[in-house]
């Protein structure tokens, strides 16, 4: 695992376009355009769990061994009708919580791909100066709708259109240069597509990194969610299909099957066909830290509430996902201790 | 299809319960669909035809709603919150009933807007008229809420004059709130005393939380006269002014609660 100093990086490079001659003109150049930043991807840091606050009466976060601690900027944002921008007692615990952890930043609900004007949603004005007070290596957000909304979000996922993808794009583009950091969009779990596709979400999401140089954050148990309840999700062919060198992250899960569909609660442990995409992308790909969730019922009445008697059950998941993680970026260090 | 009007359909399927009943009860077929517009018909069919994944999200959205009403509360008048839940109120009944009046809206993170819908909404409800106190307790945090809501388009300083912050509000309560707010794990349990106080709520800071403290009649009634920017000299002093005047302004100078001239 490396040290909790690394941080991203940035190289400003001069995007020159060439406008062209004006007619009756004399024919000129002229160098136009704005300084364009290119992100890079941080070095690897490891291993790290959701700070989530649903389970925060019981599970100690602070006591565990983890490199990370994700943080949700939506519950630790002020109200946006009001003049501050983090609450007040989620001041004093951040700054506790850097002293120990590497904090990165998650956007859940900042209504990013909305349709309201990208200056007036909660990513710029909540979200952007709450990462960067956090000092946190990357940004992750969503890939939903959203307009002066919270809620609405988690059931209404991207529509996977041609169009939206150079829309989508557009504003990803902004919103980095908003945030100063990389931007990693996170791939949804959905119980069915918007209308109107044309194509997979692992081809749109490579073409919205593409087009935008943002990033993705890969969350597998979504991957696996979709693949249960969804028609021709096929697991093997995402990740084929996506640009693996440009996940950042990785969000590791469990969820519960209901009513003939499976769920992502986040309420029990990573699955093993998560574990096995997990390696999988471990072998093909170098991600800089890998997210654990776990939460309470934030979505139905019939997630399962855990308690003190699962931290046993979170603890061996995180012990888990850090040996392949050992396994897969520190090769060195095991022959040099003749493993 | 465009995206924009998907999104705007499938917003107003989330939130327009006879809309989803239609959608649900057909199981799938569409003749009910002939009098939508084309555009929305060849959207909405898409979504009849997995009416049961449809379900599904339109479950969440009001789970996560109904719960969404404490949330509004803890954030903007916790103490009201308490004091509900100390009398055994049924809160997700409430919130639903509130939800269903708003059409199932999504306040999202504008939460002090959202409070104060829902206090506004609990100050009508009966099942609070037996709890009067409570009702005070809500008008308190109600201004709470202004307080915050009120500092993103604040009035510029009148140099030279005497006037209130935009950083505190003056309460005037029915009853002895103070007593709850100094224990709250009294909150909304027994009668309190039917003696007005005079409650100043002050923001020490702008990054900080609120604050309560109580203030004498006469420092509300120096606040009361300053709803206009005044010089010392419009003030209505103690004639011939005195020390005691002077030292009441300084103490809501240090509470934020006034501006005096340098």
């Amino acid at each position: 695992m490396t040290s909790k100093s690394s941080r991203a990086r940035f190289l400003p490079e001069v995007f020159q376009t060439f406008l062209g001659m004006l007619p009756g003109k004399p024919l000129f150049f002229r160098l136009t355009g704005q300084p364009m930043t290119q992100f890079v991807k941080p070095d690897p840091i490891g291993v790290g769990i959701q700070y989530n606050p649903e389970i925060l009466d019981w599970f100690p976060f602070e006591d565990i061994e983890v490199d990370v601690l994700e943080i949700l900027l939506d519950n630790i944002m002020a109200p946006m009708d009001g003049p501050q921008i983090i609450k007040p007692a989620a001041k004093a615990m951040m700054e506790r919580l850097a002293e120990k952890f590497t904090l990165l930043a998650h956007s859940n609900y900042g209504c990013d791909f909305g349709f309201s004007p990208l200056e007036q949603t909660a990513a710029v004005q909540r979200h952007v100066p709450l990462a960067k007070m956090l000092n946190s290596p990357w940004v992750a957000n969503h890939c939903f709708y959203g307009d002066n909304s919270w809620l609405d979000i988690w059931s209404s996922p991207l529509q996977f259109s041609n169009a939206e993808v150079l829309r989508c794009a557009e504003r990803a583009k902004a919103l980095q240069m908003h945030y100063g950091m990389p931007l990693a969009h996170e791939n949804a779990a959905y119980y069915l597509q918007c209308p109107g596709a044309e194509m997979r979400e692992a081809e749109f999401l490579a073409r919205l990194v593409q087009e935008s140089g943002t990033f993705l954050h890969l969350d597998l148990h979504n991957i696996y969610t979709n693949h249960l309840n969804l028609k021709d999700f096929d697991l093997r062919d995402y990740l084929d299909t996506l640009p693996l060198d440009k996940v950042i992250s990785v969000h590791l899960a469990g969820g519960s099957w209901h009513e003939g569909l499976y769920h992502d609660w986040h309420d029990a442990s990573v699955p093993e066909p998560v574990w096995d995409l997990y390696e999988e992308l471990m072998s093909r790909a170098n991600p800089s830290a890998i997210i654990l969730e776990y939460q309470g019922q934030a979505h139905h009445a019939l997630t399962r509430v855990m308690d003190a008697n699962d931290e046993h059950m979170i603890v061996t998941d995180v012990r888990r996902a850090q040996k392949i993680w050992n396994h897969y970026t520190q090769p060195t260090r095991e022959l040099a201790h003749g493993c | 299809m465009d995206a924009e009007q998907v999104w705007k359909l499938w917003r107003r399927l989330l939130r327009d319960e006879t809309l989803q009943q239609q959608l649900f009860q057909a199981q799938g077929a569409t003749q009910w669909l002939q009098h939508f517009p084309e555009a929305e018909r060849t959207i909405l069919q898409a979504y009849a035809g997995q009416f049961d994944r449809v379900k599904w999200f339109v479950e969440n959205y009001q789970f996560r709603l109904v719960n969404s009403f404490t949330n509004a509360l803890e954030t903007g008048a916790p103490l009201t919150l308490r004091a509900l839940i100390n009398i055994g109120l049924d809160l997700p009944t409430l919130s639903r009933t509130f939800l269903r009046e708003q059409d199932w809206f999504d306040f999202g993170p504008r939460v002090y807007g959202y409070c104060d819908a829902v206090l506004g909404f609990l100050l009508e409800r009966q099942e609070l008229t037996d709890y009067p106190e409570i009702q005070d307790l809500i008008g308190l945090e109600r201004e709470c809420v202004h307080l915050y809501t009120g500092l993103m388009d604040v009035a510029a300083l009148v140099p030279g004059h005497y006037q209130r912050s935009a950083q505190a509000r003056l309460y005037h309560s029915r009853f002895a709130l103070s007593h709850w707010l100094r224990d709250k794990s009294q909150l909304g349990r027994g009668p309190l005393e039917q003696t007005g106080e005079h409650i100043l709520v002050y923001l020490p800071n702008l990054e900080a939380r609120h604050k309560f403290t109580l203030i004498s009649p006469r420092a509300a009634s120096l606040y009361a006269d300053l709803e206009e920017p005044r010089l010392l000299a419009d003030l209505a002093l103690q004639a011939p002014p005195n020390g005691n005047d002077l030292a009441v302004l300084g103490k809501l100078h240090q509470l934020n609660a006034i501006r005096i001239p340098a």
